[in-house]
């Protein structure tokens, strides 16, 4: 169960709109390295997971995440707010508007729709963690290329960096995980076994 | 009636909330280390100090705390994304 606070991570009070940047940010909401698929992607392999500190650190961290994407909607929301038919037109935003007006909606810069493709929930232990180290560092990519695209706009450089420092800290903590899982394996070779299915995978039984 | 006003207070939601993701999420992989529980329980009464103050005086931030002395507050409270919460 999740429990909904009405306040946002980090606030975000834009005065001036710009459709332009807006359209690149949107992808941090839909995008192959947004939020929703990082949300989506931890909340749905916790259930694998045989270990209780991964659990707990997809959990906690799936739900950071979505407290992340409401950030990045408000950013594109507030970007989006009062725009005038001119604007939309010399923006070149008209091609989302013409399908979603300015309601938010989760797509890529380039226009791609979210897909659950965009992420893994595999089932083998290692393997997800894997992906969520770089998952983390291909977000923090994206918010590197989205902060050159900002750096005049402080109102929303500021959010986007507290983003990014999020993605490093996140990084870190499967990093973490992943030393967690890899200590218990007990044995040279750790691939050899997917403690998530395996029932003779070494501490198995030791997991909860 | 209280000394701060609603702006300050929930400068100070969001930063003992933000220490607490930030020590959670290491205690989630360092379960065993005592510095952490130290800082997780300092900030733990400081946003619950907060959380208090900021609903008896300017309403609930979550659907499980409202007063309905006032009727059904919960709507009226500006919503995160309108931007006036930052205010």
């Amino acid at each position: 169960m999740w429990v909904y606070e009405k306040r946002l991570q980090f606030p975000v009070n834009i005065k001036e709109t710009n459709a332009k940047l807006a359209q690149d940010i949107i992808s941090q909401y839909g995008g192959p390295d947004g939020e929703m698929g990082a949300s989506m992607r931890y909340l749905s392999q916790r259930y694998a997971m045989p270990y209780k500190e991964c659990m707990a650190t997809l959990t906690d961290i799936g739900t950071e995440e979505l407290g992340h994407l409401e950030i990045v909607g408000t950013i594109v929301y507030q970007l989006t707010k009062d725009l005038s038919m001119e604007e939309i037109k010399a923006s070149g935003f008209d091609k989302y508007y013409v399908d979603h007006t300015v309601g938010i909606w989760p797509q890529a810069a380039g226009g791609v729709p979210f897909n659950a493709n965009q992420f893994q929930s595999k089932g083998d232990t290692l393997t997800d963690l894997y992906e969520d180290m770089a998952a983390e560092q291909k977000a923090r990519s994206t918010y590197d290329n989205i902060l050159r695209l900002c750096r005049d706009y402080p109102d929303v450089y500021e959010p986007i960096k507290f983003l990014r420092a999020r993605e490093i800290a996140h990084f870190q903590r499967f990093g973490e995980c992943m030393r967690i899982v890899v200590d218990r394996m007990g044995q040279k070779n750790f691939y050899a076994m997917n403690p998530a299915f395996d029932r003779s995978a070494p501490c198995v039984d030791c997991k909860k | 009636m209280c000394n701060k006003t609603k702006q300050q207070l929930l400068t100070d939601i969001n930063q003992y909330t933000f220490m607490l993701d930030d020590i959670t999420l290491f205690l989630d992989t360092h379960p065993c280390c005592e510095d952490a529980m130290e800082a997780y329980n300092t900030y733990k009464k400081l946003r619950m100090e907060a959380m208090r103050e900021y609903t008896e005086n300017y309403g609930a931030l979550c659907r499980y705390n409202v007063d309905t002395d006032d009727g059904w507050s919960y709507i009226n409270q500006p919503w995160p994304w309108e931007g006036e919460c930052g205010r």
